[in-house]
């Protein structure tokens, strides 16, 4: 039997986790290439047209993969903290992704961590059923997911970026390079086409970057006490809090936001977080927003010019200028 | 201390009531117009949904007023709604404009907590006379869902054109004037009473279209610009599958009156196209389809407001619903740039696409030849 992990949506943060689980119970597990014009095109094709970038990603994995494997495997991740959720479009996929793709052949289940963490490993048992009648295999098959999945918790908290350890393999971040906080969703950030590479631009020009994945929950989940109310999504605590924590543990030049054209959360959490750093200090902050049809010359320029104005020019003495102004009214 | 609250269909209606009864202040913000939105659009984050952007403006207009504390409802998620407030509060505060919120959040298990919050909104007044509060302005909000829906069935066949909207009209001064139980029934009835003498043409061959989608959009004629007076003056009968009184009934007190709404009746529809609540009426629209079309509904619009989450994921099981139950399906995406002649050029061509269907007999047609 051959599953199919679609590469996108939470694949950057738990492909280790089910790579193990499944080889263990004796499943040929596949991914599909790495994001590149094709995908997309399917996803772009397949998806509902106002569905967002990541949303898309995923749809034309799922598509690209649906036909190579001999079950897809689409798990309905609810929650992925206590009482938090991930936003609704991952809590409808594995409907959209069949009824869409018309895929006869998906592996799903309900995975939630709201109440505790008993839910969610209740969750992975019944997935494991779904394979093997044989409950100690199954045990131990969490076991080893498990161990994986905090060896590549610890590694990220090293600096490390999912996809240097997911897909390049043989890089190691150096954190005294000029340091950029790069604030997004683990799957926009660590695509390199939809995200038209931008870790990997920073770095060709000199520069290291963090990112909320290099942040511990209980510490992002800590700073994101500074919001009038705790959000009730856990991307809202990853990239608020996980903003804070940065800026305040490492000597940031700039932060750097990635956003997905119409994304919910964000829309209401960007402006949160940009209000408020720009109350405790005046970093500058250089916003992305990246859609289909984004150019990339455009994020060159940008890009450049940003680095020029946060690094060359402190390094020549002069003190960093905010980006674009005071941010306030009207913007 | 007086208290604005967002607009929304006609809960101003209720709610103004129950906060007078409290002798709590009210001010409310002016009705919904471009300047509102422009307003909204101008301070709001681009990508927040047009919901949001309209509360805004009503808080910056109600704030011009003398308004000095907002009432709304939070949520826990997973939509955008529950966090609304704050957001808006953070931009208004950076305009120099400064609220106080009063933020009633779900988790409530029950009415008494319900009220315990509005403790903090009446002082000391007592408790019957908070309840009192309460159900008055409820009952507000039902008598004018009910009419409501009786009007759509007239609209839809009065010979003159006009007639039901003046009777409604009429009734929402009526109702908004009336001091208590008794004489909101007796708005009620009279407009019963001239909705009945309505001249109509009962031989008419009606059309009965269903709207389902996000709840804001569905319930504020400014947003989903009077779809049902729209739909109603080109002959179709429309109705909700959500009506304020029963989304009151359901997250405010937590199902009081039993019975009352076919929520949950309509979730139970949308299995196998959407088996997990998916935050905000996602569910309801699935499940909506089917419930319309099993009671005899030619057709279904979808509204939304543009990068709505739960709707989105609707949106994309949709066509195969709309395939597998044979019913067609139009879906409304709208936000600040919306234009009204484009908006209903699309209404009636999906209307026109209904009667065709109808005449041709569509459904039963079908179903003898599939020899089922
Ligand atoms: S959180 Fe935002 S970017 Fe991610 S799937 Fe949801 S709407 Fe799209």
């Amino acid at each position: 039997m051959i599953i199919g992990i679609p590469r996108g949506l939470y694949f950057y943060d738990f492909y280790p986790f089910w790579e193990t689980f499944f080889q263990e119970l004796g499943v040929e597990v596949r991914t599909s290439k790495p994001t590149d014009k094709e995908i997309l095109n399917l996803g772009v094709e397949k998806a509902v047209d106002d569905a967002c970038l990541p949303v898309k990603v995923f749809f034309g994995h799922a598509e690209y993969l649906k036909d190579r494997v001999d079950f897809l495997f689409v798990p309905r991740l609810v929650s992925e903290y206590k009482r938090t959720y991930i936003c609704p479009k991952f809590l409808g996929l594995p409907e959209m992704v069949a009824y869409r793709l018309k895929a006869k052949n998906i592996l799903s289940q309900d995975l939630t961590f709201y109440k505790n963490w008993w839910g969610f490993y209740r969750g992975i048992y019944a997935l494991g059923k779904k394979i093997t009648p044989k409950s100690s295999k199954i045990v131990k098959a969490i076991y080893f997911a498990k161990k994986r999945q905090k060896e590549f918790l610890q590694k990220k908290k090293l600096g490390y970026q999912p996809v240097d350890l997911l897909e390049l393999k043989n890089y190691t971040p150096d954190l005294k390079k000029p340091l950029f906080a790069v604030i997004g969703h683990a799957y926009n950030i660590n695509d390199r086409h939809a995200s038209m590479d931008l870790i990997y631009k920073i770095r060709r020009l000199g520069g290291e970057v963090l990112t909320p994945d290099n942040v511990p929950f209980k510490e992002a989940l800590q700073k994101a006490g500074n919001l009038p109310k705790k959000p009730f999504w856990s991307f809202a605590v990853k990239n608020f809090g996980g903003a804070l924590y940065l800026n305040e543990k490492y000597p940031l030049k700039g932060i750097i936001s990635v956003n997905s054209f119409g994304c919910g959360p964000d829309s209401l959490i960007t402006e949160l977080t940009e209000r408020y750093l720009k109350k405790v200090n005046s970093l500058p902050i250089l916003n992305l927003t990246v859609d289909e049809h984004t150019g990339e010359a455009g994020l060159i320029t940008r890009l450049e010019a940003f680095w020029d104005m946060t690094v060359e020019r402190s390094f020549a003495g002069e003190s960093n200028v905010p980006a674009h102004g005071q941010y306030g009214l009207g913007s | 201390m007086k208290v604005t609250y967002p607009h929304m269909g006609n809960m101003a209606l209720g709610v103004k009531t129950m906060l007078e009864e409290l002798e709590v202040k009210v001010v409310l913000p002016p009705p919904i117009t471009k300047k509102t939105l422009t307003l909204g659009t101008k301070y709001g984050p681009e990508f927040a949904c047009l919901p949001f952007k309209i509360n805004l403006g009503n808080f910056i207009e109600a704030y011009e007023l003398g308004a000095d504390t907002i009432l709304m409802a939070g949520g826990t998620g997973p939509c955008r709604f529950g966090y609304y407030a704050y957001v808006e509060q953070e931009i208004l505060r950076d305009l120099g404009i400064y609220y106080d919120l009063l933020v009633l959040e779900p988790p409530e298990r029950n009415i008494l907590e319900f009220i315990t919050k509005l403790k903090k909104l009446t002082g000391n007044k007592p408790l019957p006379q908070v309840i009192r509060a309460i159900k008055k302005g409820f009952f507000k909000i039902k008598a004018a869902d009910e009419i409501e829906k009786k009007a759509a069935f007239f609209r839809a066949r009065e010979l003159t054109k006009g007639v039901t909207d003046r009777v409604w009209q009429e009734f929402l001064r009526n109702l908004d004037q009336a001091k208590n139980e008794k004489e909101i029934n007796e708005a009620m009835n009279m407009a019963k009473e001239s909705l009945a003498s309505i001249p109509v043409d009962l031989t008419r061959k009606v059309l009965k279209v269903g709207v389902v989608g996000e709840i804001y959009t569905l319930l504020e004629p400014f947003t989903n610009f009077n779809i049902e007076r729209h739909l109603g003056n080109l002959g179709v009968e429309v109705c909700r599958t959500i009506y304020l009184s029963e989304w009151v009934n359901d997250h405010l007190f937590m199902g009081l009156f039993r019975n009352f709404s076919r929520h949950e009746e309509i979730v139970r529809e949308a299995a196998p196209y959407l088996c997990h609540f998916v935050g905000g009426h996602g569910q309801e629209t699935v499940g909506g389809v089917k419930y319309l079309k099993k009671q005899g509904y030619d057709g279904v619009i979808q509204l939304l407001p543009f990068t709505c989450m739960p709707e989105i994921v609707a949106q994309a099981v949709l066509p195969e619903v709309s395939e597998q139950l044979d019913i067609p399906v139009l879906t409304l995406v709208v936000d600040e740039h919306t234009g009204e002649a484009g908006l209903l050029t699309r209404l009636e061509a999906f209307c026109d696409l209904l009667s065709f269907r109808k005449q041709r007999g569509g459904n039963y047609e079908k179903r003898l030849i599939s020899g089922c």
